[in-house]
């Protein structure tokens, strides 16, 4: 008999989380969480396990209090996707996680901020694929009290470009691409943070980089802030510190490859 | 000229929520009342204002201190000023940053 399930290991800060379940599902979750994956693991600090079920899939896990229903694949891994990034975040919680991009360049950390469908994770492969090194392109770690931010590179999926503003189901709907990363041209260790970048997708107006007031970019970063909850009291403080050093900017764009010219240029001349 | 409407919020003292935390960010200011998640960023003119909001002065004074900084104003001009003012703390307010003493 054929063994129906698998196990992968998704590591970050030498803690793992172990994954089993249906090859099909554990699949598609390694191939999101590519460079996260090891082999041995040395200390696993939480377990979610996939289960078929008569309508689809369920979802366990030691910090789920009840089991998630999946109805079909697509779900259950984004469930699991989902699951995994939040156990990273309260277990390596001392870190304050944004919902943001970064790429690195020799020792310069860049973090693109943006709601939703702002283009982050198409600026960011954009530039990984100009040979930036890839961190992260939706949740981004921060040590503050040393401005540095970690790599989280769960694989980047972009959308195929549009240029017509959909509304937000629509844009939902468009087919996703995934974009392998290469573990040699991923960033693997932390970098300080030099720039500090707004997104504005506008598919009306061409690329425009323009310095950011200081505390429009504190407001950005604590709308960004995942797990304000555990950082209350002192989030504000640390990104007043930040952009007191860090020059931020407001990217507005509608051309992915025009405004990572105009990010690259920036940066190289800081 | 001011109407009596707005020389009745003029005559009012705006005096901070001690709960706020203020932050200093080069020349502009991020203004936080951490229970309420409420984050404020003011710019320079906005920070000049809040400065100003002791409990003690007045809107009108306040847009007093601010027009004399700026070497006079001319009556049209106070009265713009004045607006802003009141406009500014009129935000403050609603955010619960501070409360308006008669």
């Amino acid at each position: 008999m054929i063994p129906n399930n698998k196990t992968l290991f998704i590591n970050f800060q030498e803690q793992q989380i172990a994954v089993q379940g249906p090859h099909l599902v554990v699949d598609n979750v390694a191939r999101r969480f590519q460079v996260m994956l090891i082999v041995s693991p040395t200390n696993i600090a939480g377990r979610l396990v996939v289960r078929s079920a008569q309508k689809g899939f369920v979802v366990l896990a030691d910090w789920l209090q009840e089991p998630i229903e999946a109805g079909s694949l697509a779900e259950v891994c984004q469930i699991v996707e989902h699951e995994i990034a939040l156990w990273h975040i309260r277990l390596q919680s001392q870190y304050l996680w944004l919902h943001a991009g970064a790429v690195a360049l020799q020792n310069k950390g860049i973090l693109f901020l943006g709601e939703w469908g702002q283009g982050k994770s198409s600026l960011v492969t954009e530039l990984y694929r100009q040979n930036w090194r890839f961190c992260s392109d939706d949740r981004v770690p921060w040590l503050a009290a040393e401005n540095r931010l970690l790599p989280f590179p769960q694989t980047p999926r972009v959308r195929r470009a549009t240029n017509a503003v959909l509304p937000r189901q629509q844009v939902d709907q468009l087919a996703r691409q995934s974009v392998p990363l290469n573990p040699t041209t991923t960033c693997t260790e932390s970098v300080p943070v030099s720039l500090v970048i707004a997104l504005v997708y506008d598919a009306h107006c061409s690329p425009r980089l323009t310095p950011l007031p200081p505390s429009q970019g504190v407001l950005a970063m604590t709308q960004a802030l995942i797990n304000r909850e555990r950082h209350r009291e002192t989030a504000v403080s640390h990104f007043v510190n930040l952009l007191t050093r860090v020059p931020a900017y407001q990217l507005t764009y509608n051309d992915r490859t025009e405004a990572a010219r105009l990010v690259a240029n920036e940066v190289r001349s800081t | 000229m001011m109407n009596a409407m707005t020389m009745s919020f003029a005559q009012k003292r705006p005096l901070p929520n001690p709960s706020v935390s203020a932050h200093p960010l080069l020349d502009e200011m991020v203004l936080e009342l951490p229970e309420q998640e409420i984050v404020l960023s003011l710019n320079r003119s906005a920070r000049a204002v809040w400065e100003l909001c002791d409990g003690m002065r007045t809107v009108y004074v306040i847009a007093q201190e601010l027009g004399a900084e700026m070497g006079g104003l001319d009556t049209d001009a106070f009265d713009s000023l004045l607006l802003d003012v009141e406009t500014a703390v009129s935000q403050f307010q609603q955010h619960g940053l501070l409360t308006l003493e008669t």
